[in-house]
C-alpha cells in the first residue's frame, strides 16, 4: 500500500507542473503588457524599452515561464497591480481568514449531511424521507447569493441581530465574540449552500447501500432495520464520504467566493473577485496556481485516505 | 410425529406500476422434524419468493395476500416484527445462493459471527468468540482464530458459504432454509459444500428446506420432494416417487432433461420448450399449459385441481399419471 | 417505441403534480418571454419621480432605482437568463455528446485523451475556470455562453460515452462495423439516437446549471453587463438597495429557484421514463 501511495505523490507531481504551465499561459496569452505595473506615464518609450529587457519580457516564452517558477518556487509571488502589496503577504492574512468561515461550514455540512442522508435513505418514501429529499432538491436551486441577500435583509437590516459586513469591528480586533458576532451569517449561508448537495449523494448512496444483499442476509438473521443501518450501512456510506472530504481540499482557499463577496468577509474570495474586476493578473495567476496545486492535492488526499479506511484496498496490495 | 412448520394457503402478490400480480398462490406444505425436504423449480417459479415470504424478508413492493404459516404451531406471520427477528437465524435460520455478496465487505468474519450469536445467544465477548472459532472450526475452516480476523474478499466464494453456515447453524436452528447454496459455486466446491450440509444436518438433526433448481442435488438428500411452476407447486412426493414414477408432465419434462445430461449422451438433450409464464401473463388455464404437451383445451380454459395418490403423493394437473401414461 | 416513450412521458407527467406544475411554469415564462417582443414601451424608461416604489396595482413588481417597471424589467431579465441557459446547454450538449461519442467509440488514445481532459475541467473549481476565462475573451453573451458551456460538458461526455461503450458492444453494431459501414456513419445512424434519451435527460439539467452560473456571474459583475439585465444582475443592483427595496431581490431569486427546479423536475421524469429501472425498484421472486 506504501508503494501505492508513493506511485500516487509521484504521479500528482508533473501534474502540479501542468497546471502551472496553464496557468501562465493564460496570463501570457491575457491582453495585459507586464510592463504597465513598472512604469509611469511620464517615462519615456526607450525607458520603458529598457524596464521591459530589464525585466526579462523581450525574452522567448519558455525562458520566461521558467523565471516565473523559480520565483514562485523561492516565494517571490510578486506584486499587485493596483495597490502594490506584496501578494504573499496579502495571501498570508486572508487565507487563514477564508479557512476560519469555510472550515466549521464545511465539517458542520458534512455531518449534518450524514446523519440526514442516513436518515432519509434509510425511510425511502416515508414522510420523513419525502420533506429531506424535497427540501433538498430546492435548496439546490437556491443561488447562495440570493440566501446570502435573505439572511443579511432579515438578520441584518430589519432585526438588526448580526453586523452587515466585515469579520471584525475596527478597534475590537482581539474580541472572539465580536468575531463570533460577524461570523454566524456567513457561516449559516454557507453551510446551507454545502448542505443540499451532500444530504442527496449521502441520501442516494444509504437508498442503494440498502439494495445490497448482506443486507438482506442480516434481517434474515434477525437483525433489526436500526441495527442494520447503524452496524453496517452507515459505515460503508461513510467510506466514500472519506473521497469527498479530501477533494474538498481546495474549498479552503476558494470555497467560499460568493458568500465572502456579499458579507465583505476579508477572505481570499474578496481579494480575488476585486483582481478580476480590476484585471489585477498578478494576483488572479497566483491564485490560479494555488486553487490548481490544491486540487491535485485534494485529489491526492482522498486517493490517500480511501487506502487506509478501505480493507479491501488496505490489504490486497 | 409433530409437524414443525406448516404453510397453509399462502398467497404473495407484488405491486408494480400499480399493478397487483400474483407471484405465487395456493402453497400448501408441511415439514416434520429432522427431515430434508427437497424443493425444485426453474427460476422465476417462484420457490425463493416462498421461503422469503416465510422468512418474513420480502423485498418493500411485495405481500403476503393471505395464508398461514404455523411454526410449532403457531402463525408467525401474524407475530410482530420484534417476535419474528427472534426466531429469524435462531429458530429458522437461510442460507442463500450469492455468498460473494452476502456479507457486507467492510466487516470481518468474526464482526459477522459474533453479532448474529450475541444478539439470540447473549453470553459475553468470551462466549461469542469462542462460539465463532468453533462454528469455523465446524464448517471447514482451518486457521479459524487467524481466518476469522479477516474481511470477506480474502475468502473465496466456497469459504464465504461456509462461514454463512456457520452464521446460520451458530443457534442451532430447527429449521434451515437453503436457497441454492451451491448455484454460484464452481462444481467441485458444489460437492464439498452438499457434502458439508448433509453431516451437519445429520449432526444436528435439523430439518432443512434445500432449495434447488437440479433434480440430481435432490436424490441425494431429500426425504420428500416439491416441484414448483408459475407461483404453484405442481407436485409433491417422496423422493422416490418424485424420481421414479412422476405423475405431472412438467416433473417428466425436468426429469427427462436432468437424467440426459447426466448419461452425457450424444443425442440431443432434451429440453422444456419456451419459457415459464411471467408474471404479467393473466393465466386462465393451467401455468404449464402452454409448455405442456399433453395440453389441452380444457387444460387452457380451466385451472387444475390436485390429483391425490398414495401417501400424499399429488399433482396440479388435470390428468392422472396413469392417464398420461397411455398417451 | 418512441410513440410509447412518449405516453408514457404524458402519463407521468399527468400523475405527477410536482412536474405538472413544472411544466405549466416553464411555458408560462417561455411565452411571456416571447411575447415581451410586441411590448412596445421601452423597458428603460426613466422614472425620477417614481424610484424604488413598493409593489402596487400600476406597478406590479414595483420600480427600481431609476424608477422603471420592475415587471417588465424582469421579464426581459428572464428572457436572457433563459437564452443563456439555452443556448449554453446547446454548446455543451453539443461538446459533451461529441466527446463522449469520441472517446467510446474510438477508446485508446483518444479516450484517456479526453477523458484526463474532462478530469481536469471537473476539478478545478467551476468560479475560478469561469473569472479567469471571463477575463479572457471580450465581455458579452456570446461569451458567456461560450464560457458556460466550455465547463459544463464533462458530466455528459461521461454518460454518453458510458452509454456507447455498451452499444458498441451491440451485435448490430459489430455488425455495421464488419460490412464496412464508416465510423461517421455508425454514430449518426446508430449510436446518436440511442444515446438520445441520456442527451434529452442531461439536457434539462444543463439548463438549470447553465441558468444557475449564469446568474452567479451575473451577480458577480462578469456576466450579463448594463444596460442588458438578467435575473442574476437585478439581484446584483438589488443588493445595494437590499435595505429600502427588498422586493427588488425577492422576486428574481424567486424566480430563479422555480426556473431550475421546475427544469429539474422535468429531468426526473425525463429519467424515469427513460430508464424504468430508476424508479420502478425491481421485481424479484
Amino acid at each position: 500500500m506504501l508503494k501505492y501511495i508513493i506511485k500516487r505523490i509521484l504521479t500528482a507531481i508533473p501534474l502540479i507542473f501542468v497546471i502551472t504551465f496553464i496557468c501562465f499561459f493564460l496570463i501570457y496569452i491575457a491582453p495585459y503588457d507586464a510592463v504597465d505595473a513598472m512604469v509611469s506615464p511620464k517615462m519615456t518609450k526607450q525607458e520603458i524599452e529598457a524596464k521591459k529587457e530589464q525585466a526579462g519580457l523581450n525574452d522567448p516564452f519558455y525562458v520566461q515561464y521558467g523565471k516565473w517558477l523559480n520565483n514562485l518556487c523561492h516565494g517571490e509571488w510578486g506584486y499587485s497591480l493596483t495597490s502594490g502589496t506584496n501578494i504573499r503577504q496579502d495571501l498570508k492574512t486572508r487565507i487563514p481568514n477564508t479557512i476560519k468561515l469555510v472550515l466549521p461550514s464545511y465539517f458542520t455540512a458534512f455531518f449534518l449531511s450524514i446523519i440526514l442522508g442516513l436518515i432519509a435513505g434509510s425511510n425511502q418514501n416515508r414522510r420523513i424521507d419525502r420533506i429531506i429529499d424535497a427540501v433538498s432538491s430546492v435548496g439546490i436551486a437556491v443561488p447562495t447569493f440570493w440566501l446570502a441577500l435573505m439572511t443579511m435583509y432579515v438578520f441584518g437590516y430589519r432585526f438588526k441581530m448580526f453586523p452587515l459586513m466585515g469579520m471584525q469591528t475596527i478597534g475590537k480586533e482581539k474580541s472572539f465574540i465580536d468575531f463570533m458576532h460577524h461570523f454566524v451569517m456567513p457561516y449559516v449561508v454557507l453551510t446551507i449552500g454545502f448542505l443540499p448537495e451532500l444530504v442527496r449523494y449521502v441520501r442516494s448512496s444509504t437508498i442503494s447501500e440498502f439494495k445490497e444483499d448482506y443486507v438482506l442476509i442480516q434481517k434474515s438473521f434477525g437483525s433489526s432495520k436500526a441495527k442494520i443501518l447503524l452496524n453496517h450501512v452507515s459505515k460503508n456510506v461513510m467510506l466514500p464520504m472519506v473521497t469527498k472530504l479530501g477533494m474538498a481540499l481546495p474549498m479552503l482557499v476558494t470555497g467560499a467566493i460568493i458568500t465572502e463577496t456579499i458579507f465583505a468577509w476579508p477572505g481570499v474570495g474578496t481579494y480575488y473577485m476585486k483582481a478580476i474586476r480590476t484585471l489585477d493578473y498578478p494576483i488572479v495567476m497566483n491564485i490560479l496556481v494555488l486553487s490548481g496545486t490544491l486540487v491535485i492535492l485534494g485529489n491526492l488526499l482522498a486517493d490517500v485516505l480511501y487506502c487506509l479506511v478501505d480493507p479491501r484496498i488496505r490489504i490486497t496490495e | 410425529m409433530d409437524k414443525l412448520m406448516e404453510v397453509n394457503n399462502l398467497k404473495t402478490i407484488f405491486r408494480l406500476n400499480g399493478k397487483v400480480l400474483t407471484a405465487i398462490q395456493d402453497i400448501n406444505f408441511e415439514i416434520y422434524p429432522g427431515e430434508v425436504l427437497g424443493v425444485v423449480g426453474e427460476s422465476g417459479s417462484g420457490k425463493s419468493l416462498t421461503m422469503k415470504s416465510i422468512m418474513g424478508i420480502l423485498p418493500e413492493n411485495a405481500m403476503i395476500e393471505k395464508g398461514k404459516v404455523l411454526y410449532k404451531g403457531v402463525n408467525i406471520l401474524n407475530l410482530k416484527e420484534r417476535e419474528k427477528r427472534k426466531l429469524r437465524g435462531k429458530e429458522i435460520s437461510m442460507i442463500f445462493q450469492d455468498p460473494m455478496t452476502a456479507l457486507n465487505p467492510l466487516r470481518t468474519v468474526e464482526y459477522h459471527l459474533k453479532e448474529v450469536i450475541s444478539r439470540h445467544q447473549g453470553g459475553g465477548k468470551l462466549y461469542s468468540r469462542e462460539k465463532a472459532i468453533e462454528m469455523l472450526k465446524k464448517v471447514g475452516i482451518r486457521n479459524a482464530e487467524e481466518r476469522m480476523k479477516q474481511y470477506p474478499h480474502e475468502f473465496s466464494g466456497g469459504m464465504r458459504q461456509r462461514v454463512l453456515i456457520a452464521m446460520a447453524l451458530s443457534c442451532e436452528p430447527s429449521l434451515l432454509i437453503a436457497d441454492e447454496p451451491v448455484t454460484a459455486l464452481d462444481v467441485t466446491t458444489q460437492v464439498q459444500i452438499l457434502n458439508l450440509l448433509k453431516k451437519l444436518q445429520t449432526e444436528h438433526q435439523m430439518a432443512t428446506i434445500l432449495i434447488t433448481h437440479d433434480l440430481g442435488v435432490t436424490s441425494d438428500m431429500c426425504t420428500r420432494v416439491i416441484i414448483m411452476y408459475g407461483g404453484h407447486i405442481m407436485e409433491e412426493g417422496t423422493k422416490n416417487q418424485i424420481i421414479f414414477h412422476p405423475n405431472h408432465p412438467y416433473t417428466r419434462a425436468l426429469l427427462r432433461s436432468s437424467m440426459d445430461r447426466e448419461k452425457g449422451v450424444a443425442k440431443r438433450l432434451y429440453t422444456i420448450e419456451g419459457y415459464p409464464p411471467s408474471l404479467y401473463e393473466h393465466l386462465q388455464g393451467c401455468p404449464f399449459e402452454k409448455r405442456c404437451r399433453f395440453a389441452s383445451e380444457k387444460c387452457r380454459n380451466e385451472v387444475p385441481e390436485y390429483q391425490y395418490y398414495e401417501d400424499g403423493h399429488r399433482t396440479l394437473c388435470h390428468f392422472r399419471g396413469e392417464k398420461l401414461d397411455e398417451r | 417505441m418512441k410513440k410509447g416513450k412518449f405516453k408514457n412521458f404524458r402519463k407521468e407527467i399527468l400523475h405527477n403534480k410536482g412536474a405538472f406544475f413544472s411544466l405549466v411554469f416553464l411555458i408560462l415564462i417561455i411565452f411571456t418571454s416571447i411575447l415581451i417582443g410586441f411590448y412596445d414601451g421601452d423597458p428603460d424608461a426613466i422614472n425620477i419621480s417614481n424610484m424604488l416604489a413598493k409593489p402596487s396595482a400600476q406597478h406590479w413588481f414595483g420600480t427600481d432605482e431609476l424608477g422603471r417597471d420592475y415587471l417588465i424589467r424582469i421579464i426581459y431579465g428572464g428572457r436572457v437568463s433563459l437564452t443563456v441557459g439555452v443556448l449554453a446547454m446547446l454548446t455543451s450538449i453539443i461538446i459533451g455528446t461529441t466527446a463522449g461519442i469520441s472517446a467510446g467509440y474510438f477508446g485508446g488514445n483518444i479516450d484517456s485523451f479526453i477523458m484526463r481532459l474532462s478530469d481536469i475541467f471537473s476539478a478545478v473549481p467551476w468560479i475560478i475556470m469561469v473569472t479567469v476565462v471571463s477575463l479572457l475573451i471580450k465581455k458579452g453573451i456570446f461569451s458567456i455562453v461560450l464560457v458556460i458551456g466550455m465547463f459544463s460538458w464533462m458530466e455528459i461526455a461521461r454518460l454518453v460515452r458510458a452509454e456507447t461503450l455498451t452499444l458498441k458492444q451491440r451485435d448490430y453494431i459489430q455488425y455495421a462495423d464488419f460490412i464496412g459501414t464508416s465510423p461517421w456513419e455508425i454514430m449518426r445512424s446508430h449510436i446518436v439516437p440511442s444515446v438520445l434519451p441520456t442527451i434529452i435527460t442531461a439536457a434539462t439539467t444543463a439548463v438549470a446549471d447553465a441558468i444557475m452560473t449564469e446568474s452567479a456571474m451575473s451577480f458577480l459583475g462578469i456576466g450579463v453587463q448594463a444596460p442588458m439585465a438578467s435575473w442574476g444582475s437585478l439581484l446584483q443592483n438589488a443588493q445595494a438597495n437590499l435595505d429600502n427595496a427588498f422586493h427588488m431581490a425577492v422576486i428574481p431569486g424567486v424566480l430563479i429557484i422555480l426556473t431550475i427546479c421546475s427544469f429539474n423536475n422535468l429531468g426526473n421524469v425525463f429519467r424515469a421514463v427513460a430508464e424504468p429501472g430508476s424508479r420502478a425498484g425491481e421485481s424479484n421472486g
